[in-house]
Formats: C-alpha cells, sequence, structure tokens
C-alpha cells in the first residue's frame, strides 16, 4: 500500500479511539508505529515530548511520526488524519445533538469511559517510561517533574524543557 | 451580541494555539471566550466543553470546535480548530528538523533523553490528577483492568473499547 495511504489509515483510525483525549491513544499508537517500522521506541518516547515543548495540543507532535515514516508529505497526512474524523464526529454532534450535553445517557458515557481513558494514559506512562527511564539521572528528573507539577505551579513545559537542561548538564 | 467576525474568531485562537503551553488548554480559553470576550456564558461553555469531553479526540481541538460552530457555523468551527492548532504544528516542524538534523549530536541526544524522562513524569502526574476520581472508587477495577489489557496482554485498543466500554457505561447508566 501506498505510504500516504497506511498513514491515512493508521491515523484517521487512531483518531476515534481518542476516548478522553489523545493521550489515551498512546499505548496503540505506539504499538502501530512500531508495527509499521515507522520509528522505534526510543524515537516514539522522543518525539513524544518533544510535543510538550510546543504550545497547543501536545497531541500535535503525530506531525513528527508522520514525518519520520514519509517526509513532509506524511507529516502533512498524518496529522490531518489524526484531528479530521473526530473533528467531523464533533461538529455533526455539535449541529444535530445540541441537547446531547444535558443527556444523562451522556454523562453515563463521560463517566463510564473515565477509567478506561486514565488506565489508557497509564499504558501510556509505561510505555514512554521503557525507553525514556531507564538511567539513574533519567529517574531522577521524572520523579521530580511528577513531584513538581503536583505541589508547584510551575508551567509544566518549563519544567520539561528543565529536564532537557538538567541532563545536558548531569550527563550520562 | 453582534456577530463575530471570521478574523476575531482566526486572532483569539491563533493566540490561544501560541500561548497554551504546558497543558492547561481549557481554561485558557475559558478566560478567553467566557471572561474576556463575552463570546458565551458559564453555561455554554460548561456544555461546549461536556461535548469535547464526550467525544474522542482532542480536547482543545473538539473545544475550539463547538465554540468556533456556536459563532460562526462550520466555517467558525473549522478555522478556530485550524488556529488552535497551527501555531504548535509549525514550532514542532521545527523542532523536528533540528532533531533529525542533528540526530547524532551526543549533547543533543543527551537532553533529549532529559526532555523525555520529565514528560513522562509529567504524564503520569496529570494522569493521577485528572484520575483522582476513578483512582478512589470502585472504578478503580476497571482501570486496572484496562492497564493489564493493554500493556500486559496487549489487546488492541479497538477491541479494548468494543467490549470494556459498554461495560463500563452500563455500570455509569443512569439510575431511575
Amino acid at each position: 500500500m501506498h505510504p500516504l495511504l497506511s498513514i491515512v489509515g493508521v491515523f484517521g483510525g487512531l483518531s476515534l479511539l481518542a476516548v478522553g483525549g489523545g493521550a489515551a491513544v498512546l499505548p496503540q499508537m505506539q504499538r502501530e508505529m512500531l508495527a509499521h517500522g515507522w520509528v522505534d521506541r526510543a524515537q516514539f518516547a522522543e518525539l513524544y515530548s518533544l510535543g510538550q515543548l510546543a504550545p497547543g495540543p501536545n497531541m500535535t507532535m503525530v506531525l513528527l511520526l508522520g514525518y519520520h515514516a514519509a517526509g513532509v508529505a506524511g507529516g502533512v497526512t498524518a496529522l490531518l488524519a489524526f484531528l479530521t474524523p473526530s473533528s467531523l464526529l464533533t461538529l455533526l454532534v455539535c449541529k444535530l445533538w445540541r441537547r446531547a450535553a444535558q443527556s444523562r445517557w451522556r454523562l453515563a458515557v463521560q463517566q463510564g469511559l473515565a477509567p478506561l481513558t486514565i488506565g489508557l494514559m497509564l499504558s501510556g506512562v509505561w510505555a514512554i517510561a521503557r525507553t525514556a527511564v531507564r538511567t539513574p539521572v533519567q529517574w531522577m528528573l521524572a520523579l521530580l517533574v511528577a513531584g513538581l507539577v503536583a505541589k508547584t505551579r510551575i508551567n509544566p513545559a518549563l519544567l520539561v524543557l528543565g529536564g532537557g537542561l538538567l541532563a545536558l548538564v548531569l550527563g550520562p | 451580541m453582534s456577530e463575530v467576525s471570521l478574523s476575531q474568531i482566526a486572532r483569539h485562537f491563533l493566540f490561544l494555539g501560541s500561548t497554551t503551553l504546558g497543558g492547561g488548554v481549557v481554561a485558557h480559553v475559558r478566560e478567553r471566550v467566557v471572561e474576556r470576550l463575552g463570546w458565551m456564558d458559564d453555561e455554554e461553555f460548561l456544555v461546549a466543553l461536556e461535548i469535547s469531553q464526550t467525544l474522542p479526540g482532542l480536547n482543545a481541538v473538539n473545544l475550539s470546535i463547538v465554540v468556533g460552530e456556536k459563532l460562526r457555523g462550520s466555517t467558525g468551527a473549522a478555522l478556530a480548530s485550524v488556529c488552535m492548532v497551527l501555531p504548535g504544528a509549525l514550532i514542532l516542524s521545527v523542532l523536528g528538523a533540528l532533531t533529525v538534523h542533528h540526530a547524532d549530536d551526543p549533547h543533543l541526544r543527551l537532553a533529549l533523553g532529559g526532555v523525555a524522562a520529565s514528560a513522562c513524569g509529567l504524564l503520569l502526574t496529570t494522569t493521577l490528577r485528572v484520575g483522582e476520581k476513578q483512582l478512589r472508587s470502585r472504578q478503580l477495577v476497571l482501570v486496572i483492568l484496562t492497564v493489564l489489557a493493554t500493556s500486559v496482554w496487549k489487546v488492541p485498543l479497538p477491541l479494548l473499547l468494543a467490549t470494556l466500554g459498554p461495560l463500563s457505561v452500563w455500570l455509569a447508566r443512569p439510575r431511575a
């Protein structure tokens, strides 16, 4: 299959599976990237983390996954494929079903999917940590940032950037 | 309220897309759309947020669509969502190109290793914070099942959502 078509298929599918936000599809996204050989585990963790350094939604980083798969056209295709299906669905629901927000079943869907989203996000942490948190310095940084995000109001993007600088200073 | 122009939508969503760094997009959108501009009242915003969070997709993008749709229909929705994503996409393209071209630089490898480890810590705390309610209730069983299914048993996500999804929604069903 043409690589751009594979990209449309993979990211278009992930778009509709992203229940409760983008981080929920991280484990499945990593699995599919590895299966297609578009990036390896370490690259996936790295590209995900670059997403934290740019403004806007973090998952815009699918652009970089697509770029690794098939160059600039691949990047643009991945981003559009990842955003379009869920966006069209949202637009449709908006137009057809404004009362959706008040429906008791909507609440049930949101509350029912929440534990799945949290579980998927935890699996996402694991998927990234397997390659990104291995050396003592990396352990220290991960725990330090986790603690600072929990206890302070410092902008997380600054903490992530600071973690990169600290790693540079501390060495391997 | 007089009709909001497309250029106003573009301007404000480009601003939001380029200034919301490190998460917290929802709070920023609310501050601008509800408090500063009065494009929506609190209740309308809550409805918009609930729709965005229930449907699949990125919350920030879905929220832009619901707000844009309310202001100027489909055109407004498309414009708002594109403007929300565009600034970050441009910056990421530059970051991505830089890291690809210097992929073998040992200093860059070291720094990116630190960035990735820190991002992992960030995601952990974000998850625990978002999931506080689920982790402290009987829904914890579903959280654990999802983690096991995903990370240990390697169940594909569509299959997981098709099985555990309806079950979990049923458990949270409206009671008379």
